[in-house]
């Protein structure tokens, strides 16, 4: 062991020194590593900084007076956590009989102590300057300075019933201050309670904007029982209080539990909903993709170190090292350099992370409450780059493991002449590789799914070495730089090898997430079914008011009178009603389906036929007497052409010739639809024929009737909205405007169309593409212009032109871009396509889309940059040639 | 340097041949060499280039393997050992000096001279020690904390000489190790070599110039991998013993 550890020693020592002697290969390994896991962490740290700790949660609910918070959310006993956060019923425990939970406070309650019940009631409070929307919170007149939870700035504390306590945002959304007078309104119908503002404050904890006004008890209705109680006095509560309390079903935050915690067991609150298998598959794969392409991306880095350090290495097997120690001093550079990257990244990103988010709490942000750091997440990015360095390093070491010792010495080729076998085995993975991918993503088998892309990715680039050295045979068939370049190209496999896999994983890695991106865009797109034309405002009569409690339905006129003030606020074009009907005795109106639009008994699943009608899309329903939903619209053809769809204008002429607007699935062959009145009456009336027209994508109607066709089935035709066309979309401020217009009568809606940010996100990844693919062909050339400088000599010694130089770099980084990006992009095309189908288990209908312009920009994009680059970059006139240094 | 007192035999190489290559393309570039080399004994190899002296010089050392023939290097048949214990052969038993490079560049000159010792699970502080010694040996221990690139051409030949007889080594393979000095410092490197085979060890010593073989006991030549005499006449296996012995 103690032998062991010195030959390691020595080892690491030589590993250690190489990679500050090269410190140009080493900073780009550590660049590479180290600023993903930067990144990585950085962020985590900010995400978890902008979560409020669970004791800071806590006290903000407890503001700076009270003692605890109780609140009775169940009838039988529970466990909490210390911050009253978290709680659940204990399963088989009866409740805890009757009895109010004030009375079982009581039991528990610290002699000394007080208890303020705290009543909410949402209310519309309302001022000459607008509305908002607010919980008014009441409480004991005597109590409400201690549980107001804010600081006075301006006035005094309500009293009695009438007077109020706002906030210092509420107040100056309502432009309203001390001494002013607002209403609230607590139910419609009922008269508003008039209140004084006789205080200002602040509210204790992190957010001073918080919204929010504090009446005294009876100065409006509020509801039987409190949503909770603070516990007021200067008797801390404990956690045996506490535990105490649970019995009865109480869930309490305690200050004194909160700042000096016990340890309890962690109580799971209710997580959100679980991964679906395919997701868990996608995500698997998706990582492991990363992963092995970052991997590849960072080899080369290391097989060119060993390359170029092969004849130290064989000296020091002279000197007496075994194969497992030259491997192991490869190796150790990689864990040397992967070590520094990771926590040099980890590092700087948690300390970059922590000062970006002091200058964003020094500006005033209240949105990073705690330095947070998520360790476990850090630690884990760190152990990434860590990995990704020490795996890319892994099969450089092996190569070197193999080198000609003798060879090295005597300044020949000392690499291992590759296997012939390896192709093979390539090839073989990519056959064995698409078939599991795609028998995984199909049935759902995450691990054949995984196992299948890793092949798949890993044959790719086995396989490429092969097709490196089948290249080399188009040698004779080309110009002299090209031949120069292809048989450079195919006997030095050693160095072309790691760049065309590393410009491979680059271009694959990238089309493949384009690809998966890309799908899914255009099949939300597809999915998307919009309301009107892009930028039509949609008024639609509500059937609830902002309490939840139905109200009475406006008549025609109303809804034209505020469909008007809301021309007026967005500035609109023109304003068409929508009238919608129903039957006179409830039901509803059913367009009977042609036999052969039946969906049959023994159909597929994907049979169109199959699918419902499809019904209006806009939620035009108000409620008349508490159950009225008229889903038909009536329309002369106006308010189709107004909600300005495409094909409004067929639809609208048809309506115009007194045709019935159905679903094409409803239309029977002789151009009718056949309507029957659903109510409950058996049997059911005798449908109605009637003359009709289909209009394509414009099903989203569901049936448009003309008043005569509705007049005629006997509908009760009423006006439920109305739509509003416009020059160009309103702005969230006129939208505001309109919507306060019709406050509590209508809701008010724009029609944005389909959103489509994908472009952005997929250049930046092509731009990463791009920056990847021709890092790795650049490291290559340099690499081989270094070790091509004696040939190039001779070559001008036997009379090439200078421009040869240029000619012979641009060619040879025309052999691994091409073949890099060639193969990148077909494997990425191939990754994109599993993926698709891995993500079809949740979305059956999900196509594959291929980004065209970003996949022509990548595949053609950068051979050109790299060919290009490397003839200008190229000097054609050779420095004094010398021995290659090693 | 007739009446020399020499040790027992430490390498012996018989019916050597390295064949590189195969059918029509074979180079022969050692064809049946016999050598013995003993204790305290310096043997140099001349030859032109391509006669097959590195290749003698790999072979020897376990760097390279014979395609016939054997080699006893301190008691131990190379043929026997796996590739493993030839390195581990290298490490204790014979150390290599070349024309350049001798020496890796990222550790000092004590680190380059205690590295065998090191590979070998030597502990630190007797590898350290070790390797003084053996640079006070060849008068360069005041450069032992120097790096490769610190030290002029004779200086990394002695660091080199130094290492190759660290802790128990005993045979010292020299491939040309005066090829890149100049000949004032290629003497100051060959007396120091000299001097450290006296003081008990053995050396095979491949080099171009008659004036520093004039340092050797004995030279072999070679010609297209045959040993021969100096009239090029092929040499068996008793004259070469009597070559030594002159
Ligand atoms: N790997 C190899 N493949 C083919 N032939 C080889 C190989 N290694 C050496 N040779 C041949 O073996 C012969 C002996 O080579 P070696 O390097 O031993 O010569 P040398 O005497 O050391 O020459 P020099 O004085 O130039 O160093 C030469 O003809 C050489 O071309
Ligand atoms: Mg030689």
């Amino acid at each position: 062991m103690r032998r062991w550890f010195v030959a390691m020693r020595a080892t690491a020592r030589i590993a250690r020194r190489d990679a500050v002697r090269s410190r140009g290969r080493t900073a780009l390994v550590v660049a590479m590593v180290g600023l993903p896991v930067l990144v990585a962490s950085g962020g985590a740290v900010l995400v978890q900084s902008s979560i409020p700790t669970s004791e800071r949660q806590a006290l903000e609910q407890l503001g700076d007076s009270t003692q605890a918070w109780i609140v009775h959310p169940y009838d039988s006993p529970v466990v909490q956590d210390a911050y009253g956060l978290a709680s659940k019923v204990v399963e088989g425990v009866d409740a805890s009989g009757p009895g109010s939970a004030e009375t079982a406070i009581r039991a528990s309650l610290p002699a000394g102590d007080d208890l303020v019940a705290k009543y909410l009631t949402p209310g519309a409070v309302s001022s000459d300057a607008g509305v908002v929307m607010v919980g008014v919170k009441s409480l004991s007149p005597a109590d409400l300075p201690r549980a107001a939870r804010a600081d006075l700035v301006e006035g005094v504390w309500p009293t009695t019933a009438g007077q109020a306590f706002l906030t210092t945002s509420t107040a100056s959304e309502l432009g309203v201050g001390v001494g002013a007078t607002i209403s609230v309104a607590t139910r419609t119908g009922d008269s508003p309670s008039v209140l004084e503002v006789v205080g200002v404050g602040a509210p204790q904890g992190a957010e001073p904007g918080a919204a929010g006004i504090t009446v005294p008890l009876g100065s409006i209705p509020v509801a039987n029982t409190p949503v909770g109680w603070f516990v007021v006095g200067k008797v801390p509560v404990s956690w045996d209080v506490v535990t105490a309390m649970n019995q009865s079903g109480l869930v309490v935050t305690s200050r004194a539990v909160v700042l000096e915690p016990p340890a309890v067991p962690a109580v799971g609150s209710p997580g959100g909903k679980p991964w679906s298998v395919a997701t868990v598959g996608l995500v698997l794969a998706a990582a492991t993709i990363g992963l092995l392409e970052a991997v590849l991306i960072v080899g080369p880095a290391f097989a060119i170190g060993a390359r170029r350090s092969i004849r130290q290495l064989a000296l020091i097997a002279a000197i007496g090292a075994d194969t497992v120690t030259l491997r192991r001093i490869v190796l150790l550079g990689g864990v040397v350099i992967g070590s520094v990257a990771a926590i040099a990244g980890a590092a700087l990103g948690i300390v970059g992370a922590v000062a970006v988010r002091a200058i964003a709490v020094a500006r005033g942000s209240t949105g990073f409450p705690d330095p947070r750091i998520p360790w476990l997440i850090v630690v884990a990015m760190a152990l990434v780059g860590f990995f990704v360095a020490v795996a890319a390093a892994w099969l450089p070491s092996r190569r070197s493991g193999r080198i000609d010792v003798v060879a090295a010495l005597g300044r020949r080729r000392a690499e291992a002449s590759p296997s012939r076998r390896v192709p093979i085995f390539g090839v073989l993975a990519v056959t064995i590789g698409v078939a599991a991918a795609v028998v995984g993503a199909v049935t759902s088998r995450s691990a054949l799914l995984v196992m299948g892309v890793v092949a798949l990715q890993i044959g790719v680039v086995a396989a490429s070495g092969g097709l490196v050295t089948l290249v080399g045979r188009l040698a004779p068939r080309v110009g002299v730089a090209g031949r120069v370049a292809l048989r450079d190209a195919s006997r030095q496999r050693g160095r072309t090898a790691p760049a065309v896999a590393a410009v491979i994983a680059a271009v694959a890695g990238v089309v493949a997430t384009g690809t998966y991106l890309h799908s899914k865009e255009a099949f939300g797109e597809s999915q998307y079914v919009p309301t009107a034309g892009a930028g039509t405002v949609l008024v639609a009569s509500s059937m609830v008011d902002e309490w939840g409690d139905q109200v009475h339905m406006a008549g025609d006129a109303e809804v034209r009178r505020g469909a008007e003030s809301v021309r007026q606020a967005v500035d609109g074009v023109g304003v068409a009603v929508v009238r919608a009907a129903q039957p006179v005795n409830g039901g509803w109106l059913a367009s009977l389906r042609p036999p052969d639009q039946e969906c049959p008994a023994d159909s597929s699943a994907r049979d169109p036929r199959c699918n419902n009608l499809e019904s209006l899309q806009i939620s035009f329903n108000p409620v008349r007497d508490g159950q009225y939903s008229p889903t038909e619209l009536v329309d002369e053809g106006d308010t189709v052409e107004a909600i300005g769809l495409p094909g409004a204008d067929a639809a609208a002429a048809a309506l115009r010739a007194g045709k019935v607007l159905v679903d094409p699935r409803a239309l029977w062959p002789d151009g009718t639809a056949h309507l029957q009145i659903n109510d409950g009456s058996i049997p059911l009336p005798a449908p109605v024929v009637v003359p009709a027209a289909a209009v394509k994508r414009l099903g989203q109607f569901g049936t448009v009737l003309p008043t005569a066709v509705a007049d005629r089935l006997g509908l009760e035709v009423d006006t439920v909205g109305a739509v509003v066309t416009t020059a160009a979309a309103p702005t969230d401020a006129e939208l505001a405007r309109a919507r306060s217009a019709v406050f509590g009568r209508a809701e008010v809606f724009v029609e944005r169309g389909y959103s489509d940010d994908t472009p952005i996100y997929l250049w930046v990844l092509v731009a990463a593409a791009l920056a990847i693919g021709l890092g790795a062909t650049g490291l290559a050339m340099a690499l081989a212009a270094a070790e091509f400088r004696p040939d190039l000599a001779t070559l001008a010694a036997i009379g090439a032109s200078p421009r040869m130089r240029r000619r012979v770099a641009a060619a040879q980084s025309a052999v691994v871009v091409v073949l890099g990006v060639g193969l990148g992009t077909l494997t990425g095309l191939a990754l994109g396509w599993v993926l698709v189908l891995a993500a079809r288990a949740d979305e059956p209908d999900l196509a594959v889309a291929i980004p065209g312009p970003q996949v022509l920009a990548i595949a053609v994009g950068i051979p050109l940059l790299a060919v290009g680059g490397s003839f200008l970059l190229t000097r054609s006139h050779l420095p004094v040639t010398r021995r290659l240094a090693t | 340097m007739t009446g020399r007192q020499l040790g027992p035999v430490l390498l012996t190489a018989r019916g050597v041949t390295r064949v590189h290559g195969e059918g029509a393309t074979a180079v022969r570039a050692l064809d049946g060499v016999d050598l013995d080399i003993r204790l305290g004994e310096l043997v140099a190899v001349m030859g032109a280039s391509g006669s097959g002296k590195s290749t003698l010089l790999n072979i020897v050392g376990g760097l390279d393997t014979p395609t016939t023939g054997s080699v006893t290097l301190a008691g131990d048949e190379l043929s026997a050992l796996d590739a493993r214990a030839r390195a581990r052969l290298r490490r204790r038993a014979v150390g290599y000096v070349f024309q350049d490079f001798n020496l890796i560049p990222a550790l000092t000159a004590a680190e380059n001279v205690s590295l065998p010792r090191e590979l070998d699970g030597i502990g630190g502080r007797t590898a350290r020690a070790e390797a003084r010694a053996a640079l006070r040996e060849v008068g360069v221990d005041h450069l032992a904390d120097r790096f490769p690139d610190e030290m002029s051409g004779g200086q990394q030949q002695r660091v080199a000489i130094a290492r190759a007889l660290v802790g128990p080594r005993r045979l010292v393979l020299a491939d040309e190790p005066t090829g890149a000095l100049d000949s004032t410092t290629g003497e100051d490197v060959m007396r120091v070599l000299r001097a450290r085979i006296d003081a008990g060890a053995a050396g095979l010593l491949v080099t171009h110039e008659p004036r520093f073989a004039a340092w050797a006991d004995r030279t072999v030549f070679l010609r297209d991998g045959v040993v021969v005499d100096g009239t090029g006449r092929r040499l068996e296996p008793w004259s070469l013993q009597a070559a030594g012995s002159i």
